[in-house]
């Protein structure tokens, strides 16, 4: 059966720059945070860079409440201060995209 | 329901930010709302204000004097304080700015001893709200990340939204 999942529209503090690297830091940061027996259950993923600050993350519908809250405990990424505010949650990427336009 | 957040003055957030987070309103401590630091102050005198601090007795003549709200810095349950705060009605105020500050241990203790004081709270039928306290933009949260922290510390959802959705009287 097909996992059920989710999709977070994410606001950083700071500019995302390369997206490449900007994902394979901010996996680092939640793997930190959430701890590798759990980290597997979120499964995350970036599935668009809506702009230099704002992205959408994929996350399985289990792992939805702990991706809000690793989102909230990372405060520093390469040693820079930030932080990521989680905006809004939806089931299909063209609905949160719609909430977004609101 | 309509979401507010109390705030440091020196939080620079703008309408639009306030609105991207999911909030009606962002409470600016000193401006909106009136915050007396109880360990810092010795006049317990807190009428009408957000009182914070670890000093148990005089946070609950801040109770007695008529607070808004009691925000316990230390976490640590006094019971004859949370006593006073049931019979006068005050709520207790929880802040999630300062666990972003914190990490490792000392974060998951925090965490720890902030889940054991509102669990009694909410056992003793104490109101019980929750704001971000922030400094800055990096102490902020959204309203998706207050609820799940509320929950995180043993409230359910619909009290973690209430918490959120307070007014000051």
């Amino acid at each position: 059966m097909r996992d059920k999942r989710r999709y977070l529209v994410v606001e950083s503090y700071t500019a995302v720059g390369e997206p490449e690297l900007f994902q394979r830091k901010l996996m680092s940061s939640l793997l930190q945070v959430v701890g590798e027996s759990n980290f597997f259950k979120l499964n995350p993923k970036i599935v668009k860079f809506i702009d230099d600050r704002r992205f959408i993350i994929r996350t399985s519908l289990e792992g939805m409440r702990y991706m809000v809250l690793a989102l909230s405990f990372i405060t520093k990424m390469d040693g820079a201060d930030t932080a990521f505010y989680t905006l809004g949650a939806s089931g299909t990427i063209l609905a949160i995209e719609k909430k977004l336009q609101k | 329901m309509d979401f507010n957040d109390i705030i440091y003055s020196s939080c620079d957030a703008d309408a639009a930010f306030t609105h991207r987070l999911g909030f009606k309103h962002m409470l600016v401590l000193g401006k909106d709302v009136e915050l007396r630091d109880i360990d810092r102050d010795k006049n317990t005198n807190a009428a009408g204000c957000i009182a914070i601090g670890s000093n148990k007795p005089r946070l609950e003549g801040a109770v007695k004097s008529g607070a808004h709200a009691i925000g316990i810095t230390d976490y640590r349950i006094d019971r004859k304080l949370m006593q006073t705060m049931k019979e006068r009605e005050v709520a207790l105020l929880v802040s999630f700015a300062g666990i972003k500050e914190l990490g490792g241990n000392s974060r998951q203790r925090a965490l720890y001893m902030m889940a054991k004081l509102v669990q009694k709270a909410v056992k003793m039928g104490i109101e019980v709200h929750f704001a971000s306290m922030a400094r800055s933009k990096l102490q902020m949260f959204s309203t998706m990340q207050l609820i799940e922290m509320a929950k995180l510390v043993g409230v359910d959802e619909a009290a973690a939204k209430a918490g959120l959705s307070w007014e000051l009287k």
